[in-house]
């Protein structure tokens, strides 16, 4: 089968609070100096779920698509040495600050762009923005069956049966193909590489496309304006609880939640 | 100026009864730039019922949409039908499972756009100025959605419930779903049965972290809840590890609670998990790390091992309660 994945850049997610700084008149995020651009963990688990699809399919093929500005080549030929039979980069600073609905159309032009697919994988949402709509759009826009937040895929009978997570529990679903498979982080961590594919990587060099390649239009209009970003204020008056010995701080905290009358 | 008027809420119900965050929707209604009526449709099972009980909140027209699914690309089509009816110029639906689908369908499907999980609304000069919390809610982002119907999820908990009235009976509008046909169908739905008071629902919650050290520690967190009629959370850590269920995950991409008392017990205090437990009226961190992060949003704090804190904690609570 014809696997697409969709591979997000975005800064660390683990930057401690502490380094977090934001640009408010940019109403950007402004990285530390010396903090690298990783993959989004959810894409991680996205090409997980791709790798597992071409394990018990063999002769399947996994294309990793990522669309941005300023993409990190060496970061994210990861996906080349995992198992990725092709990478393409569509990079261009047309695509900085767009929105979901924007970023959907530009990734739909992208997929076009590379030809027939069975499935499209991507992350349930992005540790970035963390808005969880670009997959649904994208499929909106594929006119595409969707299924979000999946932890569990399988192929039966030349259709799609996946496990998806609910707040209750499970949905067992079913879905004729091509779809869009958006993966939750219960499908597993991405597995490590192994030589030989870490070997073969360094052979292969990622396809670049520009906006004009796909036929992305300039200046399109947004539908959703930032207006502000700022980081929420903090009440940090924390008060500690007296106490000689952490035993007498435990039985004074006691005392003090009878006396907020919270136990 | 566009023609759209009104908001349009949508809510689920399951045998009559409407969910109960469906006062919280109303609660975010009166938040935004008013503009017209409050209308409402509920997906879901008795929703002729659930409907008629919308009009509590001041709601006068509504639409029933039955079906025991609540598939997104199932309803989707009758959702649109409610939409054509009453051009609101907002739709709001609650952060679950089916809104947080429905919202990015419909704003496809309506060619217009959709923001999720949001905080907080304003009305600043006639215009809905939507806040939500972004980067694992290290940063918050105010957006204005420049399309019409703009389509807003609501986080649970952010906003206060509105009060029920007395209110009006509303125009019940049934809207039929087509028999049997879907292109992605559900085959089977499985609950995951959790032990005792779910997490979102306690009044209290004890929540441990990496620094339990193991699945250990985790009994006497239990201990102490199951004394104070609470229940037990984690940080994303432990249920990495198998230590606690991932069912009662504390966090952005777990669960948001909004408990009366939140005990973080071991518990750095990533962004992720601090956006889930923001709501929490009081919190107190039990951690021997003095600069966690936790310490930044606790209400009260202990700096120690929570091995010599917790059992004197949990003695002096059970002589303190009688339990």
């Amino acid at each position: 089968m014809d696997i697409i994945v969709l591979v997000k850049q975005i800064p660390d997610p683990e930057i401690p609070p502490a380094g977090f700084k934001i640009d408010p008149v940019a109403k950007k995020v402004v990285p530390p100096a010396n903090v690298a651009p990783v993959i989004d963990p959810y894409s991680e688990h996205a090409l997980e779920a791709a790798l597992k699809l071409k394990d018990v399919n063999p002769g399947s093929r996994i294309k990793a698509v990522s669309l941005g500005s300023g993409l990190n080549k060496d970061l994210i030929k990861k996906t080349l040495a995992l198992g990725a039979d092709e990478l393409i980069l569509v990079d261009d600073p047309q695509f900085t600050d767009m929105d979901c609905a924007g970023l959907a159309a530009a990734l739909s032009l992208a997929v076009r762009k590379t030809g027939s697919f069975d499935i499209i994988l991507t992350g349930r949402q992005a540790s970035d923005w963390d808005n969880g709509q670009a997959g649904l759009l994208l499929a909106g826009e594929l006119d595409l069956p969707v299924v979000s937040r999946v932890r569990k895929i399988e192929l039966t009978g030349g259709k799609l049966r996946v496990e998806k997570v609910t707040t209750a529990g499970y949905d067992v679903i079913e879905s004729p193909l091509p779809a869009l498979v958006t993966v939750s982080s219960e499908i597993g961590k991405l597995r490590l590489p192994n030589i030989k594919n870490v070997l073969a990587a360094k052979k292969k060099e990622p396809l670049y496309w520009k906006a004009a390649d796909i036929g992305a239009a300039t200046g399109a209009a947004g539908r959703v304006k930032l207006l502000r970003l700022y980081q929420p204020a903090r009440d940090s008056k924390c008060e500690a609880i007296p106490g000689d010995t952490p035993e007498e701080q435990g039985v004074n905290l006691a005392l003090k939640l009878r006396e907020l009358k919270l136990v | 100026m566009s023609e759209n008027k009104g908001i349009l809420i949508i809510t689920t119900a399951a045998d009559g009864k409407t969910a109960a965050s469906a006062a919280e929707l109303f609660g975010a209604a009166s938040s935004a730039a008013p503009a017209g009526a409050v209308n409402a449709a509920v997906i879901g099972t008795g929703t002729a019922a659930a409907a008629l009980e919308t009009g509590t909140f001041g709601v006068s027209r509504a639409f029933a949409i039955e079906t025991a699914e609540r598939l997104p690309g199932t309803v989707i089509n009758a959702v649109i039908s409610a939409v054509s009816a009453l051009k609101p110029y907002l739709i709001i639906m609650a952060e679950d499972d089916l809104g947080r689908d429905l919202a990015p369908m419909l704003a496809s499907a309506l060619q217009t756009a959709a923001v999720t999980d949001v905080v907080s609304l304003k009305n600043e000069n006639g215009q809905t100025v939507i806040t939500r919390p972004v980067y694992g809610g290290n940063a918050l982002a105010d957006y204005v959605i420049e399309t019409e119907p703009q389509i807003i999820t609501i986080r649970p908990k952010a906003f206060e419930p509105a009060a029920a009235g007395n209110g009006q009976t509303p125009e019940i509008t049934e809207l039929s779903l087509p028999a049997d046909e879907c292109s992605v169908c559900l085959v089977e739905r499985f609950e995951v049965k959790q032990e005792g008071l779910r997490i979102e629902d306690a009044k209290i919650v004890i929540g441990g972290g990496r620094g339990l050290g193991g699945p250990e520690g985790f009994a006497q967190l239990k201990e102490l809840a199951d004394l104070v009629g609470g229940s037990v959370g984690a940080s994303r850590p432990p249920c990495d590890q198998d230590w606690w269920p991932e069912s009662a995950q504390i966090g952005i991409t777990g669960k948001v609670i909004a408990p009366d008392l939140y005990i973080a017990i071991g518990i750095s205090g990533s962004s992720q998990h601090l956006s889930g437990v923001a709501g929490a009226k009081t919190t107190v961190a039990i951690n021997k790390d003095p600069e966690a992060n936790i310490f930044n949003s606790a209400t009260y704090g202990i700096v120690a091992d929570w091995k010599k804190v917790l059992p004197a904690l949990t003695v002096k609570v059970r002589e303190l309660t009688g339990n």
